[in-house]
C-alpha cells in the first residue's frame, strides 16, 4: 500500500477514527499498531529486518544509556582524584564504544547487505554451487525492506545521540519501533530525529479541526505535486530518456523537466507524509524549503531533502570534522609549513568529499550515484575553495549582489547545477548521460520549438503539456510566496486571510487532482522515486 | 471560542465538500466515454429505468445490448397496453443479469421477465463487468455486493463508483459533444429501446448468413458462472411468482446447438423459450436482413420492431398480462414515457422523409424548432402554401422573398430576427447558410445541421426536435427553372 492507493485513504480514515476514539495514553499504541499494519501489508518479509533493527538499537541504547547513569554516579563520588575519574570516564567510554560500534556495524552492515546483496548473488551461487546445491538465488529473492534507508538512520541518529548524551535513552522498547516504523514517514521520510518526533508521541494528542484541515491541504497540495506533475512528466520522461537519439536541444527541455519532476515527486510524497502525521496532530521535520530560491548550491543542499543532509552534516560531517585523523593532518600541515589557504581548503574539503561519496551511495549502489556524489563532491569542494576567491573578484569588478537580476542568475546557476546532477542519474547509464551531453552541446537545434518537431518527440500532447506547464508555475508561484511568508506557511496565512480563499482553493486543488491528475486504473502510476532508498 | 472555531471549521469543510461534488458531478458527465463503449445509451438507459414511477412496469426485459436494440417496450404498450422496460446493458455477463433483477424489484414488481440469453454462451471480460455495473446506483447495497465479488483492485473499485476517477484521462480528448450531453441532450433510448436506423455497412447481411442449421460453431456454456446466475435468476423468480420467459435476438452464428442448449435449459426448469431464428419465426416477421440489422447480432430499430411485435404476440396469446392503456389501470406516467416514444418515431420518419408534403405533415408540432429560408421564387403547391400558412409561416408563400423563418414555441420569427436560443448565420440572399443551436449554445451538431440553397432559388428547411436537442431534418427543395 502507497500514498496513492485508494485503499490507503480507507486506511488513513480509519486509523484517525480509531487514534481519536482512543484515551489520550493509548493513542500512541494505535499509531503504533496502525504503523505495523501498514508496514506489514506492504510486505510481512519486510517486518524481521525493522524488528531486528530498532531491537539492536533499543538494547544498545539502554546500554549504553545506562552506563552513563553508572559513570555519573561514579563520578559523585567526590574522594576520587581527577586521574581515578578520568580513569572511570575512559573505562565506560571504550565499553560504550565497543556496544555503539556492535550496533552501528550491525545496521549499517544489514543496510549494505540488503543494498549491495544482488552483487553478491554470482558469487553466492558459485559458492553454493561448489557445496552441491542445486538452489539458484535470483534477484527476485533479494529482499530490500521498505524505507530502510530511513529508518535506519532514524534510529542509528538516535543511538549516536544516546552515546554523546544529547539526550537520555528511551525505556521503552515500543516508543522506538514507532518512531522507525511511524507510517506517515517510513516511506520516504523524512528521516527523523528521536527528540523532536519521539516527544511529539508522547504530547497528548487532542481533535483540532485546524490539524485537520492543514494536514488535508498538505496532503492535497503534495497529491497535486505528485500525481498532476510529477506522474505527467514522468509520461514525458520515459518517453524521452527511454529512445535515445541526437535530439540536440529537446535534451534541455527533459532535463528542465526531469527537475521539475523530482521536485514534485519528491517534496509531493513529503507533503502528503506531514499532511497525514499533521492531522494526528503531530509534526514532521520539514524536508524541502523552497530550494529552487537558493542563491548558492551549498544553501540549496540546505533547503533539499534537508532531513538527510542534516543528518549527515551532524552525524558524519562534523564527527569528521572533529576526528583525529583531521585533527594530526592539520597539525602535519602546520608543521611542513604548508600556506594557509592550503591547508583550510584540505581540511574542509576532505569531510565534504566524505559525505557526498556517502550521499551518493545512500541514493543507490550504481556507479551513476557513485559519479553523483563526486559530482557534488567536486562542486562542493570548489565552492568551498573559491568562494573567498570569488568574494574578491566581485568587490573589484564592483558587482552589485543586492540586484534582482544578480539573484536570478545565481538562481539559474542552481538550477544548472543541479540539472546537471539530474544528467547523471537519469540518463540510464553515464554512457546515456554522456551522449545527451553531447547532442545538447554539439546539436543547436532550437527552431525545433517552433517548427513542430518538438511535439513529434514529446509523449505529452499540447493540452496535457499545457496543464504540466501550468502546474510548474504553479509550483514556482507557490514556493515564490511561501519565501515572502518567511517561515508562515501559505495555509495559516489564506486561513487567517480569509476562510473562503481557503475553501475555494482546496475545492480547486481537489477537482484539479481528480480530473488531471494521472492515476486509475488506466494508469500504473508511478511510484515515488525516493521509496526505492 | 473554541465553539466558534470549530463551527467554522465544519462549516468550511462542508462548503469545501459542496463546491467540490457542485463541480465534480458535471464534470463527471462530460468526461464520460460517450463514444467508444456505448457507455452512453447504458446511462441514458439506467437513468430513465430509475426514474420510472415506482411498481408500475409489468414486464421487464434483461439482457445486454440486444435488449437495447431488439426489445422496443413501446410496441408492447401500443399494441397490447403491456407496460414494460428494456433494461439492457452492453455485453452483460449473466452475473451481471443476476443482480440487476435484484436491484429492478427494489423498484418495480414486474409480474414477467423476458431473459435474452445470448450471454449464456458468453466469455466474460472484466470490461463486461464494468459497462454492465457503472451504471447502477452508487448508494445500491446490490451494486456494493456484486462488485465485492468481483476482486477488483481498489482502483478498479473506485472506478465504478465515480466517472471523473475513470474517465479523467478523457480530459485532453474533450469535444463539443461532450458538453451537449451535459445539457441533456441527444436522447437516445426510449423505454429502453435506442431507435437506431443504422444500417450495417461493413459486408451484405443475407438470409444464408443466419443460416440456423450451419453448425459451425460450437456451442458450450463456456463460463460455469453463467449457468450458476441463471440458476440463480430461475429460483429467484420461481421465489417471487415472477414468469420467466427466454427468448433470443436474430443473430449472424447463432445454430441449432446454441438452440438446443437453451432448449434444454428451458426444458429442465419448464419456461418457455422464443428463438428468434427459427425459420417460422423469421418467416413470419418478415425480416429483412438487408435493412433490419446494425450489425450480425443487432437488430436496427426496424428489425427490433418487427422482433417485438413477434414476442409480443407470443406472450400476449400465452400470458395475462395486464392491459394498462386506459381505464383504472391507466398509468399516467409510463402514458407520457409512451408519448416520447411516439415522437421519436415520428422523428424517424421525418428524418426519412424527402417529400416536402410528408415533412409538412409532420413538423406542425410545437415539440420541433423549424427554421426555413427561402430565397427567389419557389415553386410550392398550392397544398404546401396552405400547409405552411396554418402553420403560421404566411410570408413563405410570397415569391421572390428573400428570408428566414423560425417557429419556435408556437411563435413565428421573420425577416432573420430568431428567438434567443437560436442563432443565424448570414442572411437569405449572400450567404445561405444556417444553423439551428439549442440552450444559448451552439453545438457541433447544430452546426453540422446547416442548410444550404447554394446558388440556386428555393426553400431549405431544418428541423430541431426540442426534446431530444438535436436536428431531425435538414431539407432543400431548389426551385426548378
Amino acid at each position: 500500500m502507497t500514498f496513492l492507493s485508494p485503499s490507503f485513504l480507507v486506511f488513513l480514515a480509519a486509523s484517525i477514527i480509531i487514534f481519536f476514539v482512543c484515551p489520550f495514553k493509548y493513542r500512541w499504541t494505535v499509531l503504533l499498531a496502525v504503523s505495523v499494519a501498514f508496514y506489514a501489508i506492504s510486505g510481512t518479509e519486510y517486518l524481521p529486518f525493522i524488528l531486528a533493527s530498532t531491537l539492536s538499537v533499543y538494547f544498545t541504547a539502554v546500554k549504553i544509556g545506562k552506563n552513563w547513569e553508572i559513570l555519573d554516579e561514579e563520578l559523585k563520588n567526590t574522594e576520587l582524584e581527577r586521574e581515578e575519574k578520568k580513569e572511570i570516564r575512559n573505562k565506560y567510554k571504550r565499553k560504550n564504544k565497543k556496544f555503539l560500534m556492535l550496533a552501528l556495524l550491525f545496521n549499517i552492515g544489514l543496510l549494505c547487505c540488503v543494498k549491495l546483496g544482488r552483487y553478491f548473488i554470482s558469487p553466492l551461487n558459485a559458492f553454493a554451487e561448489l557445496l552441491g546445491s542445486e538452489t539458484e538465488i535470483t534477484a527476485k529473492m533479494l529482499i530490500v525492506p521498505l524505507g530502510i534507508s530511513y529508518y535506519t538512520f532514524s534510529v542509528v541518529g538516535y543511538l549516536l545521540d544516546v552515546y554523546w548524551k544529547r539526550y537520555k535513552y528511551e525505556k521503552n522498547y515500543f516508543r522506538v519501533l514507532l518512531f522507525a516504523i511511524y507510517f506517515p514517514h517510513i516511506l520516504q521520510g523524512p528521516i527523523a530525529r528521536y527528540n523532536k518526533l519521539g516527544q511529539e508521541f508522547k504530547k497528548e494528542h487532542r481533535f483540532d479541526w485546524d490539524n485537520i484541515i492543514f494536514g488535508v491541504q498538505l496532503m492535497l497540495w503534495g497529491y497535486f505535486k505528485k500525481l498532476v506533475i510529477a506522474d505527467r512528466l514522468n509520461i514525458f520522461l520515459d518517453e524521452a530518456f527511454g529512445s535515445l537519439e541526437n535530439y540536440g536541444w529537446f535534451y534541455i527541455v527533459t532535463l528542465i523537466f526531469d527537475v521539475f519532476y523530482i521536485y514534485a515527486d519528491f517534496s509531493g510524497c513529503v507533503d502528503i507524509a506531514r499532511g497525514v502525521s499533521k492531522i494526528f496532530g503531530i509534526e514532521l521535520e520539514l524536508n524541502f524549503s523552497r530550494p529552487f530560491l537558493s542563491k548558492d548550491i551549498s544553501e540549496f543542499w540546505r533547503r533539499w531533502h534537508m532531513s538527510l543532509n542534516g543528518w549527515f552534516k551532524d552525524y558524519v560531517f562534523y564527527p569528521i570534522s572533529a576526528s583525529s585523523p583531521i585533527k594530526t593532518l592539520n597539525k602535519l600541515l602546520k608543521k611542513i609549513n604548508a600556506p594557509k589557504e592550503l591547508s583550510r581548503i584540505i581540511i574542509a574539503v576532505i569531510p565534504v568529499i566524505v559525505i557526498w561519496v556517502l550521499t551518493g551511495l545512500w541514493h543507490g549502489t550504481a556507479k551513476t550515484y557513485l559519479a553523483w556524489g563526486m559530482y557534488y563532491a567536486i562542486i562542493m569542494s570548489c565552492s568551498t575553495a573559491f568562494s573567498p576567491a570569488f568574494q574578491n573578484m566581485l568587490k573589484k569588478f564592483k558587482i552589485k549582489t543586492d540586484t534582482a537580476t544578480w539573484s536570478f542568475i545565481r538562481m539559474a546557476k542552481v538550477f544548472t547545477m543541479f540539472m546537471g546532477g539530474r544528467l547523471l542519474v537519469s540518463a540510464g547509464g553515464l554512457r546515456n548521460s554522456l551522449y545527451i551531453l553531447k547532442s545538447i552541446l554539439l546539436t543547436p537545434n532550437p527552431w525545433i520549438f517552433v517548427n513542430g518537431s518538438f511535439w513529434k518527440l514529446s509523449a505529452l500532447d499540447t493540452k496535457n503539456m499545457l496543464v504540466a506547464i501550468l502546474a510548474i508555475i504553479l509550483l514556482i508561484a507557490v514556493d515564490i510566496i511561501q519565501e515572502k511568508l518567511e517561515g508562515k506557511s501559505l495555509r495559516e496565512h489564506i486561513s487567517e486571510e480569509n476562510m473562503f480563499t481557503g475553501i475555494i482553493l482546496t475545492a480547486a486543488l481537489t477537482v484539479a487532482i481528480l480530473i488531471f491528475g494521472i492515476y486509475g486504473a488506466e494508469y500504473d502510476s508511478a511510484a515515488f522515486v525516493y521509496m526505492a532508498y | 471560542m473554541r465553539k466558534n472555531k470549530n463551527i467554522k471549521a465544519v462549516a468550511s469543510i462542508i462548503i469545501t465538500v459542496i463546491l467540490i461534488f457542485s463541480v465534480l458531478v458535471p464534470a463527471g458527465v462530460i468526461l464520460q466515454d460517450k463514444f467508444s463503449t456505448n457507455k452512453f445509451l447504458d446511462r441514458q438507459n439506467i437513468q430513465e429505468f430509475y426514474s420510472l414511477e415506482k411498481n408500475t412496469i409489468d414486464l421487464l426485459c434483461i439482457g445486454s445490448s440486444q435488449i437495447m436494440n431488439g426489445f422496443v417496450a413501446g410496441e408492447i404498450y401500443g399494441n397490447y397496453g403491456i407496460t414494460s422496460y428494456g433494461l439492457g446493458t452492453c455485453s452483460q455477463p449473466v452475473y451481471a443479469a443476476y443482480h440487476w433483477l435484484l436491484e429492478a424489484e427494489k423498484y418495480q414488481s414486474p409480474k414477467m421477465i423476458l431473459y435474452e440469453v445470448s450471454r449464456l454462451y458468453g466469455d466474460n471480460s472484466p470490461m463486461n463487468y464494468v459497462k454492465a455495473f457503472t451504471e447502477m446506483k452508487n448508494t445500491s447495497p446490490i451494486k456494493l455486493k456484486a462488485l465485492s465479488r468481483l476482486e477488483l483492485t481498489a482502483e478498479e473499485f473506485a472506478s465504478y463508483y465515480s466517472d471523473v476517477y475513470a474517465f479523467h484521462s478523457r480530459f485532453s480528448e474533450l469535444s463539443k459533444d461532450d458538453f451537449t450531453y451535459l445539457l441533456g441532450g441527444n436522447k437516445q433510448t426510449y423505454l429502453g429501446a435506442a431507435l437506431s436506423e443504422r444500417l450495417f455497412d461493413e459486408y451484405s447481411l443475407d438470409e444464408e448468413d443466419f443460416s440456423f442449421d450451419k453448425g459451425s460453431y460450437a456451442a458450450d456454456f463456456k463460463d460455469e458462472e453463467n449457468l450458476i446466475y441463471f440458476e440463480k435468476m430461475v429460483s429467484y423468480c420461481k421465489e417471487k411468482d415472477i414468469k420467466l420467459v427466454l427468448f433470443k435476438t436474430t443473430k449472424e452464428d447463432w445454430t441449432a446447438a446454441h438452440h438446443t442448449g437453451v432448449k434444454e435449459l428451458a426444458e429442465k426448469h419448464g419456461l418457455d423459450f422464443v428463438d428468434l431464428n427459427l425459420e417460422e419465426a423469421v418467416t413470419e416477421m418478415e425480416l429483412d436482413f438487408n435493412n433490419d440489422f446494425i450489425d450480425p447480432e443487432h437488430y436496427n430499430y426496424y428489425g427490433a420492431v418487427k422482433a417485438t411485435n413477434y414476442i409480443g404476440k407470443f406472450i400476449d396469446k400465452n400470458y395475462d398480462l395486464p392491459d394498462r392503456r386506459e381505464g383504472s389501470g391507466y398509468i399516467e406516467s409510463y402514458g407520457e414515457k409512451f408519448k416520447d416514444y411516439l415522437h421519436a418515431v415520428k422523428n424517424i420518419k421525418l428524418s426519412n422523409s424527402n417529400n416536402l408534403d410528408d415533412i409538412l405533415k409532420y413538423i406542425d408540432d410545437d415539440k420541433y424548432t423549424i427554421v426555413i429560408a427561402k430565397r427567389g421564387p419557389s415553386d410550392l403547391t398550392e397544398k404546401q402554401i396552405e400547409l405552411f400558412t396554418d402553420m403560421g409561416f404566411t410570408a413563405v408563400s410570397k415569391d421572390y422573398i428573400n428570408s428566414v423563418f423560425v417557429k419556435s414555441n408556437g411563435k413565428i420569427y421573420e425577416n432573420g430576427a430568431s428567438p434567443k436560443k437560436i442563432h443565424i448565420y448570414g442572411t437569405a440572399d449572400k450567404a445561405f447558410f444556417y444553423a439551428v443551436a439549442s440552450g444559448g449554445q451552439v453545438t457541433a451538431k447544430a452546426e453540422n445541421a446547416a442548410i444550404k440553397i447554394d446558388d440556386a432559388d428555393g426553400i431549405a428547411i431544418a428541423v430541431y426536435d426540442n426534446a431530444s436537442q438535436r436536428i431531425v431534418l435538414e431539407y432543400t427543395q431548389k426551385t426548378k427553372e
